[in-house]
């Protein structure tokens, strides 16, 4: 029996050995030999832009985490920008990290709590202010005041985003607005025009209702119309969460109190009208309304996208898939201007920030300038699908001539008016949690407008009051 | 004793820690870059008058209660099935374990495009022989069945278990059986069923505690919607702690979580004695 | 018919009745199972536009593998594939060796410390992942280990719950005469374990490896938060890259998806022959 104990110990301790043998192997990632060299062919190793450069011995090497959030597409452009970027800086040794989309939200928070954040992080607008206000990020007021950097061609809004208590704690890099893409072999079909520049609201409404057919090719005026037949929809969505702004402002109805937009006010007699505009459109069948597909991205399910909807409201990013596959004979119009005369869109945008545990701050605020010089942005972002550079000046680099859309100047004319998505103060996600399904219900009729705008203000005091 | 070594080891280092962080936690608010802040109570006394904690318990035992009892079935039936050497069974025992190959998040997607109200192929294919479909992940009545349907899809896992468990028992015993004139329903009923009842119990034991924490398809699909009919517990504690910036709040579930799935575990131990059939006296 | 005897089933075919009935009910149930698979496939093979046109589009006209090509080349997925078969391997191995062996002890003896050792592996398995994974990190960062394989896979070789429970299971299913009739002839715990225990369970053995090594090849949480640089990345992590925040490549999701598959659908079919073959030789007379 002591001895097959023993023996027992004997495994338990080879097993021991073996399992700190890969511990060591595995070794600690920081220093620069390649941990797992031995079992990982370096054949494999495609990425031999990630291999660090041979750092120059006169100046110290300093190593730089960047970390980013990227498409393949993203990641290739924007890799091609940072071997600029180490030529010009031998002595930086920069650590591309990449973090899926998914997985974003867990990978950055695990990282601040345990103080493991990157030098560099880029930071999704709508996530940076609350991160900045639990000083996950450090305040860039001394660098960005340096005349040089001129903080002044950046577009306000997407500073806004960044900005806490009178500093910054993030640089845009990218901006992305929200556009009205209109199928232009439909509006043929039905034999209307395109809308003009100056069109209005009320247009919107007439071309959606005049757009939708049911499977006998009646649009949604005919008397005979059946709504439960739509086979093409006049446009793809309507406002489903406390983000939508931009579907109440051009109303003069305005569901923020204050500018935080932590006081809300979707019960103003205002909003609740324009809402029923929306929902009225959504209830006549001339607007589809599934807002769990919305859920589910890149899930096919968005009606413009899919040739069944006549106008989508979709982002930017929408003109580079679609003249990927060239299906669609498509354009885009700047968002109609509504009854109090002004016109609305949001603005998404991403921005660069520096970890408040960063040692080495100043080299960091070095790449970031880097990162959003007028010629980084030019080269490496100025295409469609990819946002617009944040850096007015260069902005208009992303036009391209011989490409579609035909309407290309709205984008910028919209850059001058979009906003970016409010709130986004500690708890809007919890809102917006919480709220979405309200939207839903008042859209589909279920829930009266006046009890649903009710039901969200109170949930908004609820979840703002206690987080402030 | 000493074959337990690298459990307790690992429990110790590894597990304990980070169990015990978060049942600390759970009596306080932390942001994640502060120190956290002590709370009492207090989360505890918000959690009995949260309604969301409620119906996401609700959604928990709706979706564990049907597919766990369900899927060991549907899992037991197949095995049953395929353990024979027709032509043909170790493909089907492939086909079936196929899903089990496809990771969370994909596949999801692809139930996602399955089930979508008005694009989907489920809703298409039923037009096409005239039914008109419900609106599936858009419909609170029908989000949770779906669900559903992707879990039981995925039982190819629990389904290998039981053919494991079946090619394990002793031929010996049917032989015996056989000499005892029991025919093949005799010889499933009083050999095989007993014989499994092992497997069977682990499978329902943690068939249980895996479908108390689904999260994946809740989180991908619908994210908790329509009207919070596929809001799961687990579901609501990753808002709270990653989304919500309560992390205290989450942790606060997450403890109620756990004695909950405990509580059930155990009373499936116990009642484990009445039907549970180890042939290894050792055991006791 | 391969001279291998079937445990609990007669070798017999049955009634031509009976035979037809299993194989129709068998066949339109992989019917069912197979139909998403076919639209990841339809997916894969379609050409871009294609992927979101309405109505869907069930037989693909022109098909093409432009997609696998493009979806192979956007990211270093060679490189995945390798690292993930070795983060695999190390994980697999590890679970197998030390869960069998806690799950051996468990089973074996009891005791009141085997019950309460019994609870913690439950209890452990109870824990949403969501709830520890930061002070997991806040420890494995503070070992320096951040972006290294060890964080992911050091805790398999420690005993995984689920596969403890599994081997305990099976284990106390062996009917104790063989333990009796191994230590009669002077056996240690030891040879209990390699001579009684495992040949008797090889087929939970298979089952578990199959099934971990599943559990390591699509795992997305640990390599999500241990893992930042691309030449680290696992396949998992590289499918998860096409669906960004504006945008998803789904046309190149799917084919990299199926091709993820490929692997562990040979080794499953290569399994389930050894599951089925899961004799006992060394006690069999």
């Amino acid at each position: 029996m002591g001895n097959s104990l023993l023996r027992a110990g004997r495994v338990l301790a080879a097993l021991m050995i073996f399992a700190v043998l890969i511990a060591a192997c595995g070794g600690d990632s920081s220093d620069d030999e390649e941990p797992t060299a031995t079992s990982e062919p370096e054949a494999a190793a495609a990425t031999a832009t990630e291999s660090e450069p041979e750092p120059t011995e006169a100046e110290e090497t300093i190593t730089l985490r960047l970390g980013v959030s990227m498409t393949p597409a993203e990641l290739e452009t924007f890799e091609a920008g940072l071997e600029d970027i180490r030529s010009r800086h031998p002595n930086w040794d920069i650590q591309l990290e990449q973090t899926p989309q998914d997985g974003v939200v867990e990978k950055t928070n695990t990282q601040i709590a345990s103080g493991d954040l990157p030098d560099v992080v880029h930071v999704q607008g709508l996530f940076a202010q609350p991160w900045i206000r639990q000083g996950a990020f450090a305040s860039l007021a001394d660098y960005t005041s340096d005349p040089e950097f001129n903080v002044d061609d950046f577009y306000d809004a997407a500073l806004g985003q960044f900005q806490w208590e009178d500093a910054l704690y993030g640089v845009p890099n990218i901006v992305a607005p929200d556009l009205l893409f209109l199928n232009l072999d439909m509006f043929e079909a039905a034999g209307v025009e395109p809308p003009a520049a100056d069109w209005t609201m009320d247009d919107l409404e007439t071309l959606a209702y005049e757009l939708t057919l049911d499977s006998d090719g009646r649009n949604a005026n005919d008397p005979d119309f059946d709504p439960d037949s739509v086979v093409q929809w006049g446009l793809s969505v309507t406002p489903n969460n406390i983000w939508t702004r931009h579907y109440l402002l051009p109303f003069g109805a305005d569901p923020c109190a204050n500018d935080d937009c932590t006081d809300l006010q979707f019960s103003s007699p205002e909003v609740q009208e324009a809402l029923t505009f929306w929902a009225d459109l959504a209830q006549a069948g001339v607007a589809p309304y599934d807002p769990y597909t919305g859920n589910q991205t890149g899930v096919p399910g968005e009606g413009f996208q899919a040739g069944i909807a006549a106008m989508g409201i979709n982002g930017f990013f929408l003109v580079g898939v679609l003249n990927a596959t060239g299906e669609l004979n498509y354009d885009v119009a700047e968002f109609p201007t509504g009854p109090a005369g002004v016109k609305a869109s949001p603005l998404s945008t991403n921005g660069w920030a520096i970890a408040e545990t960063s040692e080495q701050k100043d080299a960091a605020w070095e790449l970031i300038e880097e990162l959003t010089s007028e010629e980084f942005l030019t080269q490496h972002w100025a295409e469609p699908g990819h946002g617009v550079p944040a850096r007015e000046s260069v902005a208009p680099e992303v036009l391209q001539e011989e490409a579609a859309p035909a309407n290309q100047q709205a984008i910028l004319d919209t850059l001058e008016y979009a906003e970016v998505f409010v709130p986004s103060a500690a708890g809007a996600f919890e809102v917006f949690g919480r709220t979405s399904d309200i939207f839903v219900a008042m859209m589909r009729g279920d829930t009266p407008i006046a009890d649903g705008t009710e039901e969200i203000d109170s949930i908004g005091d609820e979840v703002f009051g206690a987080s402030q | 004793m000493l074959f337990s070594l690298p459990w307790i080891l690992g429990f110790v280092l590894l597990h304990a820690g980070p169990m015990l962080m978060a049942f600390a936690l759970s009596f306080t608010d932390w942001v994640f870059a502060s120190t956290p802040e002590w709370r009492g109570g207090a989360h505890y006394r918000t959690l009995i008058s949260d309604e969301l904690f409620w119906t996401a318990l609700r959604n928990s035992a709706y979706y564990a209660g049907v597919t766990v009892p369900l899927g060991v079935l549907i899992a037991l039936g197949l095995a049953l099935l395929l353990n024979r050497d027709w032509p043909g069974m170790g493909m089907f025992r492939t086909i079936f374990f196929m899903p089990a190959l496809v990771s969370g998040v994909s596949i999801a997607m692809v139930w996602g495009w399955l089930f979508n109200p008005r694009f989907g192929a489920v809703n298409s294919a039923l037009d096409k022989i005239g039914l008109d479909g419900p609106g599936w992940l858009g419909d609170p009545r029908w989000a949770m069945p779906v669900l559903i349907s992707l879990g039981l899809w995925s039982i190819g896992g629990t389904m290998l278990i039981y053919l494991a468990g079946l090619q394990s028992i002793p031929q010996e015993l049917y032989d015996a059986a056989k000499l005892d004139g029991a025919g093949r329903w005799a010889a499933t009923r009083h050999v095989t069923l007993p014989m499994i009842s092992s497997v069977t119990f682990f499978l329902l034991v943690v068939g249980m505690i895996s479908a108390l924490q689904l999260f994946t398809p809740a989180y991908v699909l619908t994210d908790g919607g329509p009207e919070n009919a596929t809001l799961t517990l687990p579901l609501y504690i990753y808002q709270n702690a990653f989304a919500f910036q309560k992390f205290g709040y989450g942790a606060t579930i997450t403890v109620v979580l756990i004695m909950l799935t405990m509580a059930i575990t155990l009373a499936q131990l116990a009642l484990a004695r009445r039907w549970v059939f180890y042939a290894g006296l050792g055991a006791r | 018919m391969s001279g291998i005897q079937l445990r609990g089933v007669s070798r017999r075919l049955g009634s031509w009745p009976g035979r037809i009935l299993v194989y129709t009910m068998l066949l339109a149930l992989a019917a069912l199972f197979l139909l998403p698979f076919y639209w990841m496939l339809a997916t894969a093979l379609k050409p871009q536009q294609l992927v979101y046109s309405f109505p869907p589009d069930w037989l693909a006209g022109d098909l093409t593998l432009a997609n696998f090509r493009e979806g192979w080349t956007a990211l270093p997925f060679g490189r995945f594939f390798i690292n993930t078969a070795y983060v695999t391997m190390l994980t697999v191995a590890g679970t197998v060796l030390s869960s069998s062996l806690v799950g051996f002890g468990l089973a074996r003896y009891g005791g009141r410390l085997a019950n309460l050792l019994f609870v913690t592996v439950l209890l452990t398995m109870m824990v949403p992942p969501a709830a520890t994974l930061i002070p997991r990190f806040v420890i494995f960062s503070r070992l320096g280990w951040t972006n290294s394989y060890l964080p992911i896979v050091l805790p398999y070789w420690f005993g995984v719950p689920f596969f403890i429970f599994l081997f305990r299971q099976f284990f106390r299913a062996i009917p104790q005469e063989y333990f009796d009739a191994a230590e009669l002839d002077g056996a240690s715990p030891l040879d209990l374990y390699f001579r009684v225990a495992v040949p008797l369970s090889r087929p939970a053995f298979v089952a578990a490896a199959l099934f971990s090594t599943l559990i390591a090849w699509n795992d997305f949480l640990d390599p999500l938060v241990y893992l930042s640089t691309l030449d680290k990345f696992t396949i998992q992590l590289g499918l998860s890259s096409f669906r960004g925040q504006f945008i998803a490549e789904l046309h190149l999701m799917m084919p990299m998806a199926l091709l993820a598959m490929l692997p562990v659908l040979l080794l499953v079919a290569l399994g389930q022959r050894w599951i089925a073959r899961g004799l006992a030789p060394d006690l069999e007379k």
